[in-house]
């Protein structure tokens, strides 16, 4: 991998897409300070977390389409060979998007956030604190976002058509058919369970006397498993990504 | 500098586009690749650039398999296809973050050939019309002096004098380290230009000769009747007459009609085969 | 079949196969429950003595903090990652973080218990940002100090001295049956004290910013005549 043909990708992306870039980053900024400013109006009827909810829209809605906009040339066939036939690696093309739409998205999305939230703190004179990243475990959902971005790269990188709709469709489609299979296999190991709700991976909840009993993953096991989760899934989505982009005929 | 060994290429198991195709072409040559559409033309130079990949057989372009798209092989290779892509900025920009990519990329040379398309270099490649943008394309693509230049259909789009323009410039810049391989069903437009000719037909390779070979060995002649002479290999109707293709045993110099060989090859194959095997 | 699908593929399997895996670990958990215990839904943890505990985190959840025996924590099994505990000294400082609700709808609140602090000796208790439920303790000397907006239901805890401290706009009221010989109530930042449930010899009260008490009606007539 050459380092100065990444930065010639990323210069490319960035360049040639620039116009767009820049009307979203001022249309996020607009749309989280809509979100705090309707939480405000209503705080009444919002109880919780309501901060951490902004976020996660404003990253998962944002990241989406930013990371959709990555090898947006295999949409069409003139864009995209000229893409593959670019004279960089497979590898630096994919590294490129990654570290475009995962490491300096995260920056730029949290700048932004940060700011509006800090704004918004300070016109309306409230008592808290800003968003805490660190606290509760709400990092996790950072983890959350990599293999978001990886899903939608695998998506730019097999379907030609319509990629984001068919991979929001796919991930709402696998994410049932995960959570089924889940409930099955735990009622098939745990003769006369009955499972009201189930996280894969984490926990589930059953029913017993009328009471939801939640049975969560001990938390030695969850530290040895996660980072397994965590870090081995997006790096694994990225990979196949890649191979994905060196095996693309237009 | 290209070789094709038995190459197979199949869109699904009922399509085949190209069947056990076997092709050698040289550097310092500029092929002509004829065919009607769904020839396989497209088929053929896009597993030569690497966009398509072999079902069967093997496809190498200056030792490397385009399959691969290692980053030398495509320091080496330009692509215009038929709808060229141009990015969204201004042609200085454009300049800017491509060139770094061609090592031979000459600036000075390209400026020339905008000139000569008599093309704005501060204008926006968006706002270009499809000849316009056509003519940057293979303005940037002759000056990245790549040492395999394979154009798809490149004078569509183009005006009669900007033809002309392109085949002086295809002209000027062969290089005997370069090959140039254009596809066209727009026959006439590469009747100049060319060095070699292949034509194609249901994905087979129907003739692939030097065009200096075709015209030492047949004789192209316009008469105003129809002939029954045995020598007589192809003719065929036009406006003013009849064109024939005749056996040219004599060495006799003629025009080379590429559209009659190209129809030639379509519906009398066998005759114009077995007259080029037959003679020296 | 091209690499990339071949790898997808057993990408699908090895997820498949880890959730298997995670299901394994999960039903030996589930085997663990005694289901004839009445706090099934807790997953309950022994800690050593302390008299002094320091509760922060969150209002999401409310903490019930009772006399006991044995002095334990129990969560509930759905909150049990948000729990941080350590014992430094005589102090038990515990983190139980989540979500943050607003103060004015804690004392409707129908959200279950997320943390039970069952302790024997509790002389002290310094509780931030949280909302709390002290019930049954009996103790020569018993002092709350709530802060960050903690509101707290203090309920049949009898001391000699009591000592209730509130700032940073936190809140408590007195629920049933209250006793204490003296009651020093310090109120500061807004804060506000419903000291109804309260029976007193004595009280010591004393008010900065614009604090809120609120007494009964012959609590406060005694207070006016002294």
């Amino acid at each position: 991998m050459n380092w100065s043909s990444i930065r010639l990708l990323i210069t490319r992306q960035l360049k040639e897409h620039m116009r767009v870039y820049l009307i979203s980053l001022a249309l996020l900024a607009g749309l989280l300070s809509f979100m705090f400013l309707l939480i405000h109006n209503w705080r009444d009827s919002f109880t919780g977390a309501v901060e951490n909810g902004v976020f996660l829209i404003g990253l998962f809605l944002s990241g989406g389409m930013f990371t959709n906009s990555m090898f947006k040339e295999l949409s069409n066939k003139p864009e995209g060979i000229w893409l593959l036939n670019t004279p960089a690696t497979s590898l630096e093309k994919v590294f490129s998007a990654v570290l475009l739409s995962s490491v300096v998205f995260l920056a730029i999305y949290l700048g932004v956030f940060f700011l509006v939230d800090a704004l918004y703190l300070s016109l309306t004179a409230q008592s808290g604190n800003l968003l805490g990243i660190f606290s509760n475990g709400f990092h996790e959902f950072i983890f959350l976002y990599l293999i978001f971005n990886g899903l939608v790269l695998l998506g730019r990188a097999s379907f030609m058509k319509y990629s984001f709709l068919k991979t929001m469709v796919l991930i709402i489609g696998v994410v049932i058919l995960l959570n089924t299979f889940n409930n099955f296999t735990l009622e098939y190991m745990i003769p006369d369970l009955s499972v009201t709700s189930s996280m894969p991976f984490s926990s589930f909840q059953f029913r017993h006397s009328g009471e939801n009993i939640h049975v969560l993953l001990p938390s030695s096991t969850r530290a040895a498993f996660m980072p397994f989760l965590w870090i081995l899934l997006p790096l694994a989505l990225w990979g196949i990504t890649w191979l994905k982009i060196k095996e693309k005929e237009i | 500098m290209i070789r094709i060994n038995q190459l197979s290429y199949r869109y699904s198991r009922r399509k085949e586009i190209l069947s056990g195709l076997d092709l050698e072409l040289a550097s310092g040559k500029i092929y002509g690749l004829l065919g009607k559409n769904g020839a396989g033309k497209s088929t053929l130079i896009r597993n030569i650039a690497g966009t398509l990949f072999p079902s069967q057989g093997s496809c190498h372009v200056l030792g490397y398999e385009p399959k691969r798209r290692q980053i030398d092989f495509l320091k080496e290779l330009f692509f215009v296809p038929e709808e060229c892509f141009l990015p969204n900025l201004s042609i200085s920009k454009f300049i800017d973050i491509y060139t770094p990519y061609y090592p031979r990329f000459d600036k000075k040379q390209y400026q020339v050939y905008l000139r000569e398309f008599a093309i704005d270099p501060r204008q926006h490649l968006q706002a270009l019309s499809f000849g316009q943008k056509k003519k940057v394309m293979i303005g940037f693509a002759l000056a990245a002096n790549t040492r395999l230049l394979i154009m798809d259909e490149p004078t569509n789009g183009l005006d009669i004098p900007s033809k002309v323009l392109f085949r002086n410039m295809i002209t000027e810049a062969s290089h005997p380290d370069k090959l140039v391989l254009i596809t066209s069903h727009q026959v006439r437009d590469l009747d100049e230009l060319i060095t070699d000719l292949i034509i194609m037909d249901h994905g087979e390779v129907l003739l692939h000769e030097t065009k200096e070979d075709l015209t030492h060995r047949l004789l192209f002649q316009a008469t105003d009747t129809p002939s029954e002479d045995s020598g007589v290999l192809y003719q065929e109707k036009q406006a003013h007459g009849w064109a024939q293709i005749l056996k040219n045993p004599m060495g006799l110099s003629s025009q080379m009609d590429m559209e009659l060989l190209f129809n030639a090859m379509l519906n009398s194959r066998t005759t114009i085969n077995s007259a080029l095997l037959t003679q020296p | 079949m091209k690499s990339g699908n071949i790898a997808l593929s057993i990408l699908v399997l090895l997820l498949l196969t880890s959730m298997v895996w995670v299901n394994t670990q999960l039903k030996e958990v589930y085997h663990e429950i005694d289901f004839t215990d009445k706090l099934r839904s807790y997953l309950t943890i022994e800690t050593d003595q302390y008299s002094i505990l320091k509760v922060s985190g969150s209002n999401g959840y409310p903490i019930d903090i009772k006399q006991s025996e044995k002095p334990s924590i129990s969560v509930l099994r759905s909150r049990a990652s948000q729990l941080e505990h350590r014992i430094e000294g005589d102090t038990l400082i515990i983190r139980f973080s989540g979500a943050r609700v607003s103060p004015a709808s804690l004392a409707a609140t129908t959200t279950p218990t997320g943390l039970i602090i069952s302790s024997s000796k509790l002389s002290g208790v310094i509780l931030t940002d949280t909302h709390n439920r002290v019930t049954g303790f009996s103790q020569p000397s018993f002092t709350l100090d709530l802060r960050g907006e903690s509101y707290t239901e203090i309920t049949d805890n009898q001391a000699s001295t009591l000592r209730v401290k509130a700032s940073q706009r936190s809140s408590f009221e007195f629920y049933n049956k209250n006793t204490a010989d003296t009651a020093y109530i310090t109120l500061k930042d807004n804060s506000v004290g419903f000291l109804d449930g309260l029976s007193y010899h004595r009280l010591q009260p004393a008010m900065e910013d614009s604090s809120l008490m609120v007494l009964s009606k012959s609590a406060l007539q005694a207070l006016i005549k002294k």
